[in-house]
This record gives structure tokens, C-alpha cells and sequence, in this order.
């Protein structure tokens, strides 16, 4: 129940964090912000596949329907994402660590493991973005450098976000 | 009692994950339902409550180049003034038999093209399909399909409107185009985005025997509903030869999506009747 209450309050501050972001920051078509990605990888591990395919819905959706793109977009990449997480999360967990109820975050994973697993997660969040908004591979060479520059500030800011706000007995 | 095999609960799961995913894609297809519900009366109220904030505390530092845009557009205007003056007080004040009469302008044309004047709401450049909010509607006269322009350039077309706010997609958009020419009597082809940078935008489909120069300015060509002819939209760049056949023009863009403020939605009195010479099964309306 407890834990509930907490992933409907991270719901809704990381609903407001991006919205605030995307309506503030503009750098141009070469990098796109996003920080809602953060929301989906540190679910608990004890919930199932289905709900974090549920909580990963509603972050897209919410995130589409309250910004000026077009929608549909990050709801697609957030499902994705939610849905491959188990897996990408099986490649760095430890044995019995998914049975324990850990949250998949820096001060639980360590810093080499929370890398790895919050940058495939990106990158695959990224693609899925960035390959639906041409629905094609022909812009590839041309989407490249926005794929890598927004995957390099992305990852920067949630490493941050997620030292500065969850690594909590980091002193 | 049968217990339920965990890999029912798994073809579930990849059941659902589809059905989200064709739920987006089905968002993605119908993005114009989502824009009218974005520009609709709830959306615009919670969105307001920071939205406002923010463009606001952007506008006050952004004053000083309003200024500086305000008053070159002013002394562009001024000269216009000027320009037509001339001409009004030479053809006007005499009449074929020479005696002097004076006529007013109210009274000889009616205008092609009226402006509305409006205020972004929300504005972005970050994306490939850019999209603005302007908080002009239907109140004021605005309707879809209506060229939008600034004093810089083209800015885009209306897509759908409410009451008080309408949605327009940005020139940068990789699905828009502005129907351009090279010069003001030059060739014409579509000026498109292709998503690099918000301040360049490609001019194609131009003749491969077509002369131009780097420097040389791109205009509206005038030929589409939406917007008047000859409106400044950029510079030419540089240039390469597409298939040998004809040239895609890089054009440095006047306009700047950024700090973009203010807009005019162009309102074309003669619409209907050039769509009803292109379309005659249309015109009914």
C-alpha cells in the first residue's frame, strides 16, 4: 500500500519535473530533453511486468497528452521501455535480487551496474523516439548526432537526478 | 484445480505491451483529434497555471530584442508608407483629363490579404514536428488552414482552433512546406525543414540551369492560398545538385523559432474562389 502512495507521488512530481523542462528548455532540434525515462527504470522489482507496463503507459501518455508535441510519441517509447526493462534488468542483476524487492537504483546497483542498465534503457527510449518521428531508417546518418548529443545529456541528468535526489546515505 | 501456467501470464503481458504500442501508433496517425483536444478548454487550464509563468519571465528577457524586431518592422512599414504615398498622390490627384481631384484608398480596393495579431502561448524547436499555441481562435475570426507570418519570415499553418487558442505546425516541421522562389522573379520549388537546425531550412527542386549566387534572398512565391507574395524568408547558403537534376538549396532562415513572440494569422479573402477555380466540385462553400 505504502509503496503505492510513493510511486504515485514520483508519478506526479516526475510528470510536473518534465513538463516544467520541456516547456522551459529549448536547445534546439538537436537535443530533446526527457527525465521521465528515470520514473520507469527505478520501479521496485517486486512489481510485475504488467504494471510497470501500466505505470510506463501512463507516464507516456501523460507526458504526450500535456506537451505540445505529437502525441503518441513518448507513450510508445515508455511502453517499450517498461516492457524490455525486466530483461535489460536481468543482464546486470545479482542472484536473488529481483526476489528481494530492491529498486533498481545507484545506491542498491552500485555505479558501474547503474550505468550500464540506465543507459540501454535510454538508448533504447532515444531509438524508439527518434525512429518514429521519421518512420524510417533512411534519416539515420542525419538523426545520429541528435540520438547521441540528447542520449549524452540525457544520461548526465539522470545520473544526477537520481545521485542527487535517491543516493540518499551517499555522505 | 488447474493453477494458471506462468507463461499464460506472460503471453498476457506481451499481449497488452502490443496493444499499447498499436494504441500509440494510433495516437501518432490521429495527432489532429489530440491537437484539438490540447487547444480545448480543459488542457488549456491546467497548462496555463505554469505554462503562462514561464512564457512570461522568457518574454521579459526577451525585451530587448522585441525592441530592436518592433523597430526595424516599424521602419519597414514606415518605408511602405512612403513608397505608396508616392504613388497614390501621383495617379490620384489628377484624373485622365488633368483636373485635380482626391480620392481616397478606402474607397478604390479591397484588400487580398488581412491580418489577425497574436500572442504565443507555447512554442518549441526541439523536436522534428515543432508545433505552436497562439491564443487567437475561432472568436477572432481564425480558421484552419490559415497561413500564420511574422515580421521575419513565415511561421506556419493553423491546424485546428477553439474558442480562444489555435493550434498551428511550425514551419519547422518535416512534414511542412512554404512554396518559395529564388529571388523576386526567380525559379520556384518547395522551401522544406529537413530537422537539423532550427535557423536553416532547404529550398528544392529548383532547375539545375537556374543562376543564383550565395546571398541572394528567398521569397514566398505567392502560389499557394496562404500566404502573400514576396514575403522575405531567407538567404541562400550554399548549394548542391540532387540526381543531376536540380539543385537543394541550403537558405539561412530569417526568422528565429526561438525568441519568437508576436505573429499575424493571414486571412485570405480570396480563398474560396481560387479553390473553387482549382476544385470546381468543392466550391459549393
Amino acid at each position: 500500500m505504502n509503496q503505492k502512495i510513493n510511486t504515485t507521488i514520483l508519478y506526479f512530481s516526475f510528470l510536473l519535473a518534465q513538463l516544467l523542462i520541456s516547456n522551459f528548455v529549448d536547445f534546439g532540434p538537436m537535443l530533446f530533453i526527457a527525465i521521465y525515462p528515470l520514473f520507469i527504470i527505478v520501479l521496485p522489482t517486486s512489481f510485475s511486468l504488467l504494471s510497470v507496463l501500466l505505470w510506463g503507459f501512463a507516464m507516456g501518455f501523460g507526458v504526450d497528452i500535456l506537451y505540445n508535441g505529437v502525441a503518441g510519441m513518448n507513450t510508445a517509447a515508455a511502453v517499450m521501455i517498461a516492457f524490455l526493462r525486466e530483461t535489460v534488468l536481468r543482464m546486470v542483476i545479482r542472484k536473488g535480487e529481483l526476489e528481494s524487492q530492491i529498486r533498481p537504483g545507484l545506491l542498491e546497483m552500485g555505479f558501474s551496474r547503474f550505468l550500464f542498465y540506465s543507459g540501454f534503457m535510454l538508448i533504447i527510449h532515444h531509438m524508439t523516439i527518434i525512429f518514429l518521428e521519421s518512420l524510417s531508417l533512411t534519416y539515420f546518418y542525419g538523426n545520429f548526432p541528435r540520438l547521441m548529443i540528447s542520449f549524452a545529456v540525457n544520461s548526465l541528468l539522470l545520473l544526477l537526478l537520481e545521485f542527487g535526489i535517491f543516493y540518499k546515505n551517499w555522505r | 484445480m488447474a493453477r494458471r501456467s506462468p507463461n499464460l501470464d506472460r503471453l498476457y503481458t506481451l499481449l497488452l505491451f502490443i496493444v499499447m504500442e498499436i494504441l500509440a501508433l494510433m495516437m501518432i496517425s490521429n495527432d489532429s483529434l489530440f491537437q484539438q483536444i490540447k487547444i480545448g478548454g480543459i488542457y488549456m487550464g491546467i497548462r496555463g497555471s505554469f505554462s503562462k509563468v514561464g512564457s512570461e519571465i522568457k518574454y521579459y528577457f526577451n525585451l530587448r530584442q522585441v525592441n530592436e524586431q518592433l523597430n526595424s518592422e516599424n521602419e519597414l512599414l514606415l518605408a511602405e508608407i512612403e513608397k505608396y504615398k508616392n504613388n497614390v498622390y501621383q495617379k490620384d490627384t489628377t484624373d485622365s483629363a488633368g483636373t485635380f481631384v482626391v480620392r481616397t484608398l478606402t474607397d478604390t480596393v479591397k484588400p487580398q490579404f488581412t491580418y489577425i495579431p497574436a500572442r504565443i502561448v507555447a512554442n518549441g524547436t526541439n523536436k522534428k514536428h515543432n508545433f505552436i499555441i497562439i491564443g487567437k481562435g475561432r472568436k477572432e475570426g481564425v480558421e484552419p488552414d490559415m497561413g500564420v507570418v511574422s515580421p521575419r519570415g513565415v511561421v506556419g499553418v493553423v491546424s485546428r482552433v477553439s474558442d480562444n487558442y489555435s493550434f498551428i505546425i511550425s514551419t519547422l516541421n518535416i512534414n511542412q512546406s512554404v512554396s518559395a522562389k529564388l529571388g523576386r522573379d526567380g525559379a520556384f520549388g518547395p522551401l522544406i525543414w529537413d530537422g537539423k537546425r532550427a535557423d536553416y531550412a532547404l529550398l528544392t527542386e529548383i532547375p539545375q540551369h537556374i543562376r543564383f549566387s550565395v546571398g541572394d534572398t528567398v521569397y514566398t512565391s505567392g502560389y499557394s492560398t496562404l500566404y502573400p507574395e514576396n514575403i522575405p524568408l531567407g538567404t541562400v547558403r550554399k548549394s548542391r545538385i540532387i540526381k543531376g537534376t536540380h539543385h537543394e538549396i541550403k537558405v539561412k532562415l530569417f526568422e528565429e523559432f526561438s525568441t519568437l513572440r508576436f505573429v499575424r494569422v493571414v486571412v485570405n479573402h480570396d480563398k474560396n474562389e481560387i479553390k473553387g477555380i482549382s476544385n470546381p466540385d468543392e466550391s459549393e462553400n
